[in-house]
C-alpha cells in the first residue's frame, strides 16, 4: 500500500505544524516526509491503512487545535501518524544529538553489579 | 493424505515445547515438533536501527491480530478486556518476551490453606526448586543469588547484569521508604554462555535480541534436540488431534507449509501450544466435540496477568534507554496477600526502561495535541528523553470459570479452524490488587525524586501471561491433567504449557512453565512403558 499525492501533501503539512523548527533542531518538514517514504515499508499494511485514514480526514486541519479534534475522532490513525512522524524525526542524526540520545547502541554488560550496589545488597541479604 | 510415525510429537515449538523436545529426544524417543511459525536469525531483530519502532508495529508486534504474520491465527477479542499477545515461531514468544525470570514465591503454591482464596497446586515450592534449578543451567539464568524471600535463595547461574542509572534511582526511592528489593535475575546471558553472547545493554529485547544474548529456545535447546534427533518442522500447523478406539491419542493431523494436510501417528501427543492455542486445539479436536474435557475445564480459568505502569519523569538524566528490557531491580515488599488490603493474590514490581525516544515521549504523552505539538515537542523532548523509568507490575488474577477460551463462530484463514473466542473479565479482587500496587509503587517513584508520573493500572494489551485453561490437579472431575500435566481422560496426552497452572501467581511464567516440563519430561520417561513407540 502506497500513500497518493494528496496524502502525502498532508503528511508534509502535519508534520511541520506537529514538529516545527526549534533552536535546538531543525528538521525541515521535507526531509521528515522523505525519510517516512524510506521507514514505513517496515511497517504492516494494516498500519498504513491507519495512516491513509487520518490523513484522508486532515485535509482541512491547519492549527493544533483542529489537530486536537482528528486525535479524538480518529485516535488509532492518529497514533499512526504520531509514530510515523517520530520514527522520521529520531532517524535524523541532529535530532538524536540534540536531545543526547545516543541510539541503541552496545555497551558493555560486563560490570555486573558494582561495589557500591552490592553493599546495598548486603544490608538486605548480610553476609553470603 | 500423507501418513508418517513417531513415537512422541510435541505441538509448539516455545520454552516448554523445547524442554519437551530437549529432555525427550536425549532419552532416546523419536520426537517431531510442529511450529507454526519458522526459524528467525538475529539479524532480523532490527531494535537497533530507524525502522524499530515500526517494525514493532508490524511483523515484530506481540499482538497477532496486529501482527498477521502467516504463521499466526486471529483471536476473537470482541468479549475481553484484556488483549492477548503471543508469538508463532521457533522459540515461540520468547522470541518477543522481555525474559524475566522471577520464580514462583513458596505462597504462591498454597493460596487456599493460606487465604481460603482459589485452589492450591497440587505439589509445593520444594517439589518444583531442583526443576526449576535444571532449567536455569538451560537458560544461563543471570543475577544474584540468595534472595531472602525463597527459602533455598532462588540461585542464580550466570553474575547479574549492571542495575544501571534507572535501578540505582529506583532504590534510591525503596530505600527512603523501607521496602525490600533485589537485584533483578533475567534469562540474558552476563556472559557468553552454550552460545549465547554477552548482553550488549541495546534494550530492544521485547522486539527480539539483536545480540543473541537472550535466552530463546531456538539458540541452542532445540539446536540440541534436532543433534540428538528431534525434528522441527516448521510452517506446520495442527488442527486435529487423532484418537484411536481406546479413546488414546493417535496422533495428529497438520496443515504443512504448503498446506497439505498430513497425518502424523505418535506413541504420544505433547501440547505446548500456550494457553490459547491449547484450549483452542483440545476444543476443536474429535470433530468439534473437544477432546478430554470430561471435567469441563478445557478453556475455563483464564487468567493473564494484568500488567500495570507506573512512569515517573525525572529532572536529571537516567539514560533510561539503555538495556536491558529485563528487570534491572526487582521489588516484591508488598507481595504476600494481606486479606485487609481487600484483595488476595501476590505482584511483582519491575524496574524497566521507557525505551527510545519515540517509546518514551508515548509513555508520558499528555492528554491533547497541543501539550504534545507544536512549541511543546522540542520542550519534551529536552525534558523527557532519557529522563524516566517504569514500575511494571505483574499483578497476580486469580481463576473465575468464566474468564475463558470458547471456540468462535469466526474462522481463522489460515488453519480453517474456529478462531478462539476470548472471555475476559478484570475481576474486582484483580483491580484492587492492581490499584493498591500502582498506588505503592507512586509513592516509591516520588521517594526516588521524580517530580510527574504517569500511571496505568489497566493495559489492554498486556496479556502476555496465558495461564489456567486446562489446569492441573488430582480430581479428574474438576481437572484436565494429573500434576504432572497427563490428561485424565487421555492417558498418552500430555500438556507442559502453563494451561496447566491452577493459579498465576505475580510473577512471569516461564521459569515455572519450563520446570513443569521438566518434571513432566523425567515422569513419562519413567513410566515410558505405558508409552506405545515405534
Amino acid at each position: 500500500m502506497k500513500l497518493n499525492h494528496t496524502q502525502l501533501s498532508t503528511l508534509q503539512r502535519l508534520a511541520a505544524l506537529m514538529i516545527p523548527p526549534s533552536p535546538e533542531v531543525d528538521v525541515p518538514a521535507g526531509v521528515l516526509l522523505a525519510t517516512m517514504a524510506d521507514l514505513l515499508p517496515a511497517a504492516n499494511t494494516e498500519f498504513l491503512a491507519r495512516l491513509a485514514e487520518a490523513l484522508d480526514h486532515a485535509t482541512t486541519i491547519f492549527s493544533l487545535d483542529a489537530l486536537a479534534q482528528l486525535e479524538a475522532a480518529r485516535p488509532e490513525g492518529f497514533a499512526a501518524l504520531e509514530l510515523a512522524l517520530l520514527s522520521a524525526f529520531f532517524a535524523q542524526p541532529e535530532a538524536r544529538r540534540a536531545y543526547g540520545y545516543p541510539g541503541q547502541v552496545a555497551l558493555d554488560s560486563s560490570q555486573g553489579l558494582s561495589g557500591e550496589d552490592l553493599a546495598r545488597v548486603l544490608k538486605i541479604r548480610g553476609p553470603a | 493424505m500423507a501418513y508418517e510415525h513417531t513415537d512422541i510429537v510435541v505441538v509448539g515449538a516455545g520454552p516448554s515445547g523445547a524442554v519437551a523436545a530437549h529432555e525427550l529426544s536425549s532419552a532416546g524417543f523419536n520426537v517431531v515438533v510442529l511450529e507454526r511459525g519458522d526459524w528467525h536469525e538475529p539479524a532480523e531483530f532490527t531494535g537497533d536501527t530507524p525502522q524499530w519502532p515500526l517494525h514493532a508495529e508490524g511483523r515484530w508486534n506481540a499482538n497477532p491480530n496486529r501482527r498477521r504474520n502467516p504463521a499466526d491465527y486471529s483471536i476473537d477479542n470482541g468479549f475481553t478486556e484484556i488483549e492477548p499477545l503471543m508469538f508463532a515461531g521457533v522459540g515461540g514468544t520468547a522470541l518477543i518476551y522481555g525474559a524475566h525470570w522471577s520464580r514462583m514465591m513458596p505462597v504462591d503454591f498454597e493460596l487456599k490453606r493460606r487465604f481460603d482464596a482459589a485452589d492450591d497446586w497440587p505439589f509445593g515450592y520444594e517439589e518444583l526448586a531442583p526443576y526449576y534449578e535444571y532449567v536455569e543451567t538451560l537458560v544461563g539464568v543471570s543475577g544474584l543469588s540468595g534472595n531472602p524471600l525463597y527459602p533455598d535463595g532462588s540461585p542464580v547461574v550466570l553474575p547479574p547484569l549492571p542495575m544501571g542509572t534507572i535501578g540505582r534511582r529506583a532504590v534510591q526511592g525503596l530505600e527512603a521508604l523501607g521496602w525490600r528489593w533485589w537485584p533483578g535475575s533475567n534469562a540474558i546471558a552476563s556472559r557468553a554462555y552454550r552460545g549465547l553472547n554477552p548482553c550488549a545493554l541495546r534494550g530492544t529485547c521485547a522486539w527480539g535480541c539483536p545480540e543473541g544474548a537472550k535466552f530463546t529456545p531456538d539458540r541452542w535447546l532445540l539446536r540440541s534436540a534436532e543433534r540428538q534427533g528431534s525434528r522441527i518442522l516448521t510452517r506446520s500447523k495442527v488442527v486435529d488431534i487423532e484418537t484411536d478406539a481406546q479413546g488414546r491419542a493417535s496422533g495428529v493431523v497438520y496443515l504443512d507449509a504448503e498446506g497439505l494436510q498430513r497425518r502424523l501417528s505418535a506413541g504420544a501427543v505433547i501440547l505446548c501450544a500456550n494457553g490459547i492455542g491449547t484450549p483452542r486445539l483440545l476444543l476443536a479436536s474429535a470433530g468439534g466435540k473437544g477432546l478430554a474435557n470430561r471435567s469441563d475445564q478445557v478453556g475455563r480459568r483464564l487468567m493473564f496477568h494484568t500488567y500495570a505502569s507506573v512512569v515517573g519523569l525525572f529532572d536529571d538524566p537516567l539514560d533510561s534507554w539503555q538495556g536491558p528490557a529485563g528487570q534491572r531491580v526487582t521489588s516484591q515488599h508488598f507481595y504476600e496477600s494481606d486479606p485487609a488490603r481487600g484483595y488476595i493474590g501476590g505482584a511483582k514490581w519491575n524496574v524497566m526502561p521507557t525505551f527510545g525516544p519515540v517509546q518514551a515521549l508515548q509513555r508520558l504523552k499528555k492528554a491533547d495535541a497541543l501539550g504534545n505539538w507544536g512549541s511543546a515537542f522540542h520542550r519534551r523532548c529536552a525534558e523527557e528523553i532519557g529522563h524516566s523509568f517504569e514500575w511494571g507490575i505483574i499483578g497476580e488474577d486469580l481463576p473465575e470459570a468464566e474468564n475463558r477460551v470458547t471456540l468462535s463462530d469466526l474462522t481463522d484463514k489460515g488453519d480453517g479452524l474456529p478462531m478462539p473466542r476470548i472471555h475476559y473479565r478484570v475481576a474486582d479482587n484483580t483491580r484492587r490488587l492492581q490499584n493498591f500496587h500502582a498506588a505503592r509503587a507512586s509513592e516509591a517513584m516520588r521517594a526516588a525524586g521524580a517530580r510527574d508520573l504517569s500511571v496505568v493500572s489497566d493495559v489492554r494489551e498486556s496479556g502476555w501471561h496465558i495461564m489456567g485453561t486446562a489446569r492441573m490437579g488430582e480430581d479428574p472431575e474438576t481437572s484436565v491433567t494429573d500434576p504432572f500435566g497427563r490428561c485424565h481422560d487421555v492417558k498418552n496426552l500430555f500438556i507442559w504449557d502453563a494451561s496447566t497452572f491452577p493459579t498465576s501467581a505475580g510473577v512471569n511464567p516461564t521459569p515455572t512453565l519450563m520446570a513443569l516440563a521438566a518434571r513432566g519430561a523425567l515422569n513419562l520417561i519413567e513410566n515410558r512403558r505405558e508409552i506405545t513407540v515405534a
